[in-house]
């Protein structure tokens, strides 16, 4: 990461390497749609280099880094409605996925790791999984999702912040097992 | 804080860790935080979960054209100071005597072995002398690669500053290995080669790997073709080598 501060081009594309397919699945998950997908990452990825002197290491990994402002980019652009059509599709599942080709060691971990994550997720009780995907992957806001589930804007709070809690302890206890 | 200041904002960890806070609610919780160390404790314990999410998203294999359009803008952007001028600064490997080398395959561990073991004094010695000598930020040095094995390959490795981050070794015109091989890394501590990782070659022959391992007492980087999953040993004469000191 330090040779992407000093403006070193390859390994900005080494770290594309590494970190480009998860950004692009989050983005995809998100919005439902490939080339809008592909446009937000490409922005993403420029504003990562423009901004590449910011990234601080004590803050958390590169991975947690790079993807939460894909995130956030992501969610800019559900809310600019330029995927407006998308949304509820995309908050509902995804009807078409282009898998990665070629399962390698460390796409054969990240399946694991996907596979402990959602399990950590689907194990919450539905009221807090449903309120959480919708937020997350769904893009939408506390009052949005009040208003689709016809619940208390209190109570939508609420169960975010329980089921990030369920989660993490689940997550801890499972790292916990296999350290 | 106060106790209602804190019960006003508490229930907004959560929705604000997932990006479902307007841009005002945002603000106003940011400003919470500074001066609550009770919300800011459970933000940072609820941030494990929340950076847990992305991993859930199955893999969907980016568009082709991405990276390229990607990559043609970040270079067209990359600065060209002296320190981040890697191509230019490589200095062409000088064809080794190790390449010389031709033993039948019986003779090759061994050899290896007495190669490794004896710190290269057979053409290593001689590729040292092509180090890039900049002593300051990254340096960039061209790795020796046998011309009889691997004709029409150049490799260099790209060391950043000690302690900063890992080295990366870069190849290009490397046919991809045959299917139950792999390319594999070595640091040469002493008599003593570590596995470093393994090298993945695109289609197009070329590959970018970080090296896995502390450089700190290593005299060489040296890649070799092993069975699958890699060896614990190098088992055959190294296709390539980079020198370090």
């Amino acid at each position: 990461m330090y040779l992407v501060q000093d403006g070193n081009p390859d390994a900005f594309e080494l770290m594309y390497d590494r970190h480009g397919g998860p950004a692009f699945s989050l983005a995809y998950r998100m919005v439902g749609d490939h080339t809008v997908a592909e446009d937000i990452v490409q922005e993403a990825f420029l504003s990562i280099w423009r901004s590449r002197a910011r990234y601080q290491r004590d803050r958390g990994s590169v991975r947690s880094w790079v993807l939460g402002i894909v995130h956030h980019r992501t969610i800019d652009a559900l809310r600019r409605n330029l995927v407006h059509d998308r949304r509820r599709a995309s908050a509902e599942g995804i009807e078409e996925r282009h898998e990665a080709r070629e399962l390698t060691d460390v796409e054969a971990a990240r399946r694991d790791e996907a596979r402990t994550v959602r399990a950590a997720l689907e194990g919450l009780p539905d009221e807090q999984c449903r309120v959480i995907e919708l937020a997350y992957f769904g893009g939408f806001t506390h009052t949005q999702i009040a208003d689709m589930l016809a619940m208390p804007v209190g109570t939508v709070k609420g169960r975010m912040r329980l089921g990030l809690e369920k989660m993490r302890r689940q997550l801890t206890d499972v790292e916990g097992e296999t350290a | 804080m106060s106790e209602r200041g804190h019960e006003q904002h508490h229930q907004d960890v959560g929705a604000y860790l997932l990006g479902s806070l307007s841009e005002i609610e945002a603000t106003a919780f940011k400003q919470h935080l500074m001066r609550c160390e009770r919300c800011a404790n459970e933000l940072e314990r609820l941030t494990v979960a929340v950076d847990a999410l992305p991993r859930a998203v199955e893999p969907v294999e980016p568009p082709p054209s991405l990276k390229p359009a990607l990559m043609q803008i970040v270079r067209r952007e990359a600065p060209a100071p002296a320190a981040a001028a890697p191509a230019e600064r490589v200095r062409p490997a000088r064809r080794s005597a190790w390449s010389l080398l031709r033993l039948r395959p019986a003779a090759a561990v061994m050899a290896a072995a007495l190669l490794l073991a004896a710190g290269g004094a057979l053409g290593f010695g001689l590729a040292a002398l092509d180090r890039d000598p900049d002593q300051g930020g990254t340096r960039t040095l061209a790795a020796d690669v046998d011309r009889g094995r691997l004709p029409g390959v150049s490799a260099r490795l790209v060391v950043p500053p000690a302690g900063r981050s890992d080295p990366i070794l870069r190849v290009e015109g490397l046919a991809q290995p045959p299917k139950d091989r792999v390319y594999q890394l070595w640091l040469l501590r002493g008599e003593q080669p570590v596995p470093a990782g393994l090298l993945a070659v695109q289609a197009d022959g070329t590959g970018r790997t970080a090296l896995t391992g502390d450089l700190t007492r290593a005299q060489a980087v040296l890649v070799t073709r092993e069975r699958e999953g890699g060896a614990p040993a190098p088992t055959e004469i190294p296709l390539m080598r980079v020198p370090l000191g």
